[in-house]
């Protein structure tokens, strides 16, 4: 037999239990990640903070809830920061190396650009793809009209104003 | 008694009028020929074989030359008795003018069709002109007059036919010897319309000519009486007198006093011509009496009057009046001064103290005041008023309804009469929707044989005057009331058209002569159709006069389908092409222009065959209808829904160009991820490699 206290109801509004636990969970296991990451290779994140910071500044500034901004500019920027990444675990992941790279300024203008890029991207193909579905749209017209003009033609004049034809019925 | 002119059989008419509508019988003087065998000879009248309706041809046979036949043409217009020609033909009753053949023909002096009946001609001549010089033996009467004629009556009696035209210039011998005497034709005009008032018995005799009614054998044996008379007298009786004259006095003195009276008639044949001339019907000789008496049998006719005299006389019209029927007579003739004495209840006073009859008084004054009540409409005019007064005052005569006159029973042949006297059938309609049959039937007394038909009639022909549609109306009740009357539309009146199965022909040819646009089914056609068509047209007729010009012309040709596959009516090529003219409208009733199109292909098709049925399937084909107005119901809705989604698109431009972005910087995202991805790979593969 259940006891009278899980029997009560949940109160309206209140979130499901499992999700403040999900919700708690990822920045929690985020900051672990982090946190290890730091300790165990510092010059790894040192060098992904600061190559990805078009990144980190897209994501703070598209207010959208879907962030295409930083999918796009995420992409292209981690195409530009990952060769680099590569290089320091090549050359012993120290901090070293990961400073001669941030201090490179051919490394930056690479992830930067790359970034640049994305941002290019991200601000071009939308239009593009308006534009298409607007020439679309009109041909669907086009055609629809085209077919009515035929009916027309077939049924007469009736066809687009069945009314009149009741009338005169 | 206004007697009706006879209209000329004889007139010329302008032959080019004639030309290109009968090639093979139309020509000045060309023989009309019936039935292909019968010549009826313009060119030969023999006017002593005349009816006074009717004139007389020679006629040839062409299978038997010899033949000695004439034929009488009748007048245009004037109703004959078609029924009474068929039994005359088929049955060749004995003692009867031998009736050889009866149709219409083409009448080339007229210009236009008639009715035609053949006759044997009579070698001997006509009675009247053998004792014109001297007269007729008294002892010879019976055997050589009445009783040849009594056997002739007993042939027409078997056969439900009353003759109705016996008169002394009506009886001919068929041989040269003068022995065999048969009665002449009865059939060339309404029953009773050709007799001289002389011969008509009362009351029938009050009513105009076309009105006698069918009569019965009572006054076929009055009017052999008064044929009696003449031949007795070597002359007409009362023939100085004048017919007002002499129907007073016959009502007042009685038919027998008025005609004989001051004459010197046989002893041995005052007793037959007192039963004979007798005013009371039942009173009167039939057949049964005539037998006994031609068998030896003497009896006395009874001599009850026939109506009652009142004390004193009523003044009226410049007549002093002692019965209430010469008064009822003349108060329909003078309508104005009736109403007067009628409203000032003069009549009612009279009927009351010198008739004695304080019943017929009260009835009277009743509808006196019922018209005073109803001074504003026609129940309280002066013809309403007069005319019910004169049906209480003699129930048994002739109604009298704005100079009309007639008995019940022959009020289809007065309606003919009347149209063709004055093209005119106001009065007629009138006298239907006024209910005046009904007040005659409430007034009858006595026996009432048959008065329960009539009833049903004029309910039916009220029931059809009050409907104004085509088909209806007074020309309906015209057809109905005259099964013989030949159709009076404009479209077919030359072709004189009795027969349904001749209407068709009559409209082929008549295609040929009017405006296309005319339509070949007017209200006359309609209603012909109607009252000789076995078959339920009243669907047709209804539809026939809607509004809606393609449901009218629709109707029209599905009659005229109709009556060409009942009478198996061969090609009719120019009605076909007349009718396709018409039918733009119901082919504009199709959705489906290549319906339409394949319709309008196809009709100069069906016009070369004459078919009228095929056109009408191919207008009114139902699986052809269904599919027509299954496809223009999905095209409209085809052209909604593509109406729908034509503004959907162009209402959604804004939505769109939101919809364009957001999938564009999905695309870009997604490429962006794509190439991470691929330069990720590609870094590790040549770091491995």
């Amino acid at each position: 037999m259940a006891k009278p206290a899980s029997r009560q109801p949940r109160r309206k509004g209140a979130a499901p239990a499992a999700g403040p636990r999900r919700a708690s969970v990822a920045p929690l296991l985020l900051s672990i990640a982090v946190g290890l990451m730091v300790v165990f290779s510092f010059a790894t994140v040192l060098l992904l903070i600061f190559g990805m910071l078009p990144t980190i500044v897209a994501f703070i500034i598209d207010r959208t809830p879907s962030k295409y901004s930083a999918y796009c500019v995420g992409g292209m920027n981690v195409s530009g920061v990952f060769p680099y990444v590569l290089e320091l675990w090549n050359t012993g992941n120290n901090f070293a190396v990961a400073k001669h790279i941030l201090t490179d300024v051919f490394a930056l203008a690479v992830m930067y650009g790359a970034s640049g890029f994305g941002w290019m991207v991200y601000l071009a193909v939308p239009p593009v793809v308006g534009a298409f579905l607007t020439v679309m749209a009109q041909r669907r017209v086009a055609l629809l009209r085209t077919t009515q003009r035929n009916l027309i033609e077939e049924w007469g004049e009736d066809v687009a104003n069945p009314m009149s034809e009741l009338r005169r019925k | 008694m206004a007697e009706e002119a006879p209209v000329p059989l004889d007139d010329e008419v302008d032959e080019d009028e004639e030309e290109g509508r009968q090639p093979s019988q139309v020509g000045p003087r060309t023989p009309a020929v019936l039935f292909d065998r019968y010549h009826v000879n313009a060119d030969a009248p023999l006017t002593g074989l005349d009816s006074p309706s009717a004139r007389a041809y020679a006629v040839t046979d062409r299978r038997d030359p010899g033949r000695k036949l004439f034929a009488l043409v009748c007048m245009p217009g004037l109703p004959t008795r078609t029924t009474v020609m068929s039994i005359l033909k088929a049955e060749q009753p004995r003692g009867v003018l031998p009736l050889v053949e009866w149709g219409t023909v083409f009448w080339p002096p007229l210009g236009q069709a008639c009715m035609a009946v053949v006759y044997e001609r009579p070698a001997g001549g006509r009675l009247s002109e053998a004792f014109a010089q001297e007269r007729i033996n008294e002892f010879d009467v019976p055997r050589r007059i009445i009783e040849p004629v009594v056997q002739a009556l007993h042939e027409l009696s078997g056969r439900g036919v009353a003759h109705r035209a016996i008169r002394l210039n009506n009886l001919f011998f068929m041989d040269a010897g003068r022995q065999v005497l048969v009665l002449g034709d009865c059939v060339t005009a309404p029953p009773g319309f050709d007799q001289p008032l002389v011969y008509e018995s009362l009351p029938r005799a009050l009513a105009a000519a076309g009105g006698r009614g069918v009569g019965d054998m009572g006054d076929d044996t009055y009017a052999l009486g008064v044929t009696v008379v003449s031949l007795l007298l070597g002359r007409e009786p009362a023939a100085r007198v004048g017919p007002d004259d002499l129907l007073v006095a016959k009502v007042e003195q009685g038919t027998y006093a008025a005609l004989c009276g001051n004459e010197r008639l046989p002893m041995s044949m005052i007793e037959p011509l007192r039963g004979l001339l007798h005013d009371d019907d039942n009173e009167r000789w039939r057949l049964e009496q005539l037998d006994l008496w031609l068998s030896g049998r003497r009896m006395t006719p009874s001599g009850k009057r026939a109506v009652p005299r009142a004390d004193t006389p009523m003044n009226f019209a410049g007549r002093n009046h002692l019965t209430a029927r010469t008064l009822a007579w003349f108060l329909c003739r003078n309508v104005a001064d009736g109403a007067r004495v009628i409203r000032g209840g003069h009549v009612e006073t009279w009927v009351r103290r010198s008739l004695n009859n304080a019943d017929l008084a009260d009835q009277i004054a009743e509808a006196v005041e019922a018209a005073e009540a109803h001074e504003n409409d026609y129940m309280g005019s002066n013809d309403y008023l007069v005319t019910k007064i004169a049906i209480l005052l003699d129930p048994r005569a002739p109604i009298t309804y704005r100079g009309m006159s007639f008995m019940l029973e022959g009020f289809g042949a007065a309606v003919a009469v009347e149209r063709l006297r004055r093209d005119d059938v106001q009065i007629p309609g009138e006298f239907i929707a006024r209910g005046f049959a009904t007040i005659w039937l409430d007034a009858q007394t006595g026996p009432k044989m048959g008065f329960a038909n009539l009833e049903r009639i004029f309910a039916q022909l009220r029931a059809y005057l009050q409907i104004q549609d085509p088909g209806y109306g007074i020309e309906r009740c015209l057809y109905e009331l005259n099964p013989s009357l030949p159709c009076q539309s404009p479209l077919v009146i030359r072709d004189y058209v009795i027969d349904l199965a001749d209407l068709l022909p009559a409209l082929d040819e008549a295609a040929n002569r009017v405006d296309a646009r005319t339509k070949p089914v007017d209200r006359h056609i309609a209603a012909f159709i109607a009252a000789h068509f076995s078959q339920d047209v009243d669907a047709h007729l209804k539809a026939a006069a809607s509004d809606d010009e393609a449901e009218s012309v629709i109707a029209m040709l599905s009659l005229l389908a109709s009556l060409q596959l009942r009478y198996k009516t061969p090609g009719v090529l120019g009605l076909a092409s007349w009718i396709g003219g018409l039918l733009g409208p119901a082919i504009g009733t199709y959705h489906n222009r290549a319906t339409r199109r394949e319709i309008e292909r196809e009709i100069p098709r069906l016009v070369r065959q004459g078919g009228l049925t095929e056109m009408f399937d191919l207008i009114e084909n139902t699986e052809k209808r269904r599919r027509d107005e299954h496809g223009f119901r999905t095209a409209v809705a085809e052209f909604a829904a593509a109406d729908a989604e034509i503004q959907e698109v162009e209402s959604g431009d804004v939505a769109r160009s939101e919809t364009g972005e957001r999938q564009g910087q999905q695309a870009a995202a997604m490429t962006s991820v794509v190439i991470a991805l691929i330069v990720v790979s590609v870094v590790i593969m040549v770091e491995i490699m």
